[in-house]
């Protein structure tokens, strides 16, 4: 939760943070902010706090920012990519006619940097993580996604507390008279807010309900955050990039019948 | 005192209107005057409703039928008030039409082409596309011709009457493509070992999509190598930047495992009995 809070910056100085694999330096002189990162592809769980006292590398490609005013304080907000990311579980899943599981999924979080205290600038969103394009449609239609290598779990125990990482629930429930092969599933992370709750980091919850026809799946977004129940307190840290209120029908399992084509 | 000026200016306008050559022309600036200014609001308006609901090229067509349309008004009703009589007129464009005709050939032809390019849609404004040596992205479709603009910044006029008769190749029409790379590796190499490191190096990078999956083909021996196809899916606006980290890193990595890939070479055999020599069993390939 460190991460998150706004933070004063002090000026002719670099301050350095580490939120897993993602490594930030920001030096601010006056109104001017520059930024530069790196990323440590092993380090999945480390969170280092803001510290000076940091030796910065040589070879970092500094972005510069000017900002109105010379506020100083900086905050991080954490943000769900802007694509949908396709999941799979560990191994394919059938679901006959009517019944329905849980899922946890673990997305790897942008992180925007933003500016100021009464009304805060966006200065960028820099992606924890890499991922990986994937493609969600056949050959000639469908919608750029980003590809997890994780894959979803049946129980949020088995899934890693990592500080870079927001935990998504997915309910699914197969609603048609066809039986449902659960083998990737896409989930549209920009409808997503992210919210902290016992230690962690989480997303709202997200209801698949597969469907006949080819309106494709009916989802839901809960607009509540998930353990509003109160039994654990729970802080929204940011807003979806595109919030829904209402059911869409989206294509969202991917048919492997579609790419057999040499 | 108002009202007798207002009244003295009417008098003088409609008697200005009525009065022989200084009427003709102000009739005809006049009717200039409404006309013109009126084709061209007309024509942004419904050229801009035409646009949003069927395409860009119909709603260009649009705008530029009304604008010569009202231009053709202007210059038949000039003609009438400078007393030519419309019907020779139109007598004898029917002999200069012929002649018009048979000068205009390829120009109509460049037209209907047009037309016809439009109403099929082969591409759009935006798209890369290929025709014989040009390659370049299409700034405008015209009535006569299809503007291109080729990545080493020239503008390439392509006749609509070029483009209907040959082969044309939208390489943007579809939002995914597939980049084919031909590999020869040694004959030394493992082939399940270059199929694995192939497949980590696609799944590696950011740009190569995941699915449709990468394809790996064993796809024969060469002459002195084993053949691979290797062809990775992509967004079809990351072209560039999977070729600038694709194949750098397959060097590197190729590099980093000791996968040689395969030079040009010929086994020379001395002697009258080759296959009896010992220096040929140990130097074939094969």
């Amino acid at each position: 939760m460190q991460a998150w809070q706004p933070q004063q910056i002090p000026e002719d100085s670099i301050t350095h943070w580490q939120i897993g694999p993602l490594k930030i330096w920001i030096k601010r002189l006056g109104n001017e902010w520059q930024i530069a990162y790196q990323r440590e592809v092993e380090a999945e769980e480390v969170l280092i706090p803001a510290s000076t006292d940091v030796p910065v590398p040589e070879n970092l490609g500094w972005t510069r920012w000017v900002t109105a005013g010379g506020d100083d304080t900086l905050k991080f907000v954490p943000v769900m990519p802007d694509r949908p990311v396709i999941v799979r579980p560990e191994s394919p899943m059938r679901f006959p006619t009517g019944t329905d599981a849980v899922f946890y999924a673990s997305v790897p979080i942008w992180i925007r940097v933003t500016v100021g205290k009464e009304h805060p600038v966006t200065l960028c969103e820099i992606p924890s993580v890499v991922l990986s394009n994937t493609w969600l449609g056949d050959q000639m239609q469908g919608e750029l996604c980003y590809s997890m290598r994780t894959s979803a779990r049946r129980s949020i125990a088995s899934i890693p507390i990592r500080p870079h990482r927001a935990s998504s629930t997915v309910l699914i429930h197969n609603d048609a008279e066809a039986e449902l092969e659960f083998t990737r599933l896409s989930i549209r992370v920009q409808h997503l807010n992210i919210y902290w709750m016992d230690n962690r980091l989480w997303s709202n919850k997200v209801h698949v309900v597969f469907q006949d026809g080819e309106n494709g799946a009916k989802l839901d977004y809960e607009s509540k955050a998930p353990g509003s129940d109160g039994a654990v307190p729970v802080s929204q840290m940011s807003t979806a990039r595109e919030p829904i209120k209402k059911s869409i029908f989206r294509k969202t399992f991917l048919d492997l019948k579609e790419f057999t084509t040499y | 005192m108002n009202h007798m000026l207002i009244q003295i200016a009417q008098i003088d306008l409609l008697e200005l209107w009525k009065s022989g050559d200084l009427g003709i022309a102000v009739r005809l600036v006049a009717l200039t005057l409404a006309i013109l200014p009126l084709s061209f609001v007309l024509s942004s308006v419904f050229g801009r409703f035409v646009k949003k609901h069927f395409s860009e090229q119909w709603g260009m067509l649009t705008r530029k039928g009304i604008r010569y349309t009202a231009v053709l008004l202007v210059a038949i009703m000039a003609m009438n008030e400078l007393g030519f009589k419309l019907t020779a007129l139109l007598g004898a464009a029917g002999v200069l039409g012929v002649a018009i005709g048979f000068a205009s050939q390829t120009s109509f032809s460049n037209i209907i082409s047009g037309l016809f390019l439009i109403s099929e849609k082969p591409f759009a404004v935006g798209d890369v596309i290929q025709v014989g040596a040009t390659v370049g992205t299409v700034m405008s479709i015209d009535l006569l011709s299809v503007k291109v603009r080729t990545f080493d910044n020239k503008l390439i006029r392509l006749p609509n009457e070029t483009l209907i008769k040959t082969e044309l190749t939208n390489i943007t029409g579809f939002p995914i493509r597939r980049h084919d790379m031909t590999l020869n590796f040694s004959l030394d190499e493992d082939p399940e070992r270059i199929v694995k490191l192939l497949k980590e190096i696609a799944a590696d990078n950011p740009f190569a999509l995941d699915e449709p999956e990468p394809i790996i083909l064993f796809t024969e021996f060469g002459e002195y190598s084993q053949r691979f196809l290797f062809a990775v899916w992509f967004a079809k606006a990351d072209f560039l930047k999977l070729r600038q980290t694709l194949l750098p890193e397959l060097k590197k990595r190729l590099t980093t495992e000791g996968i040689k890939i395969a030079q040009p070479t010929r086994v020379l055999i001395a002697g009258s009995d080759p296959l009896g020599s010992p220096a040929a069993e140990s130097s074939s390939p094969y």
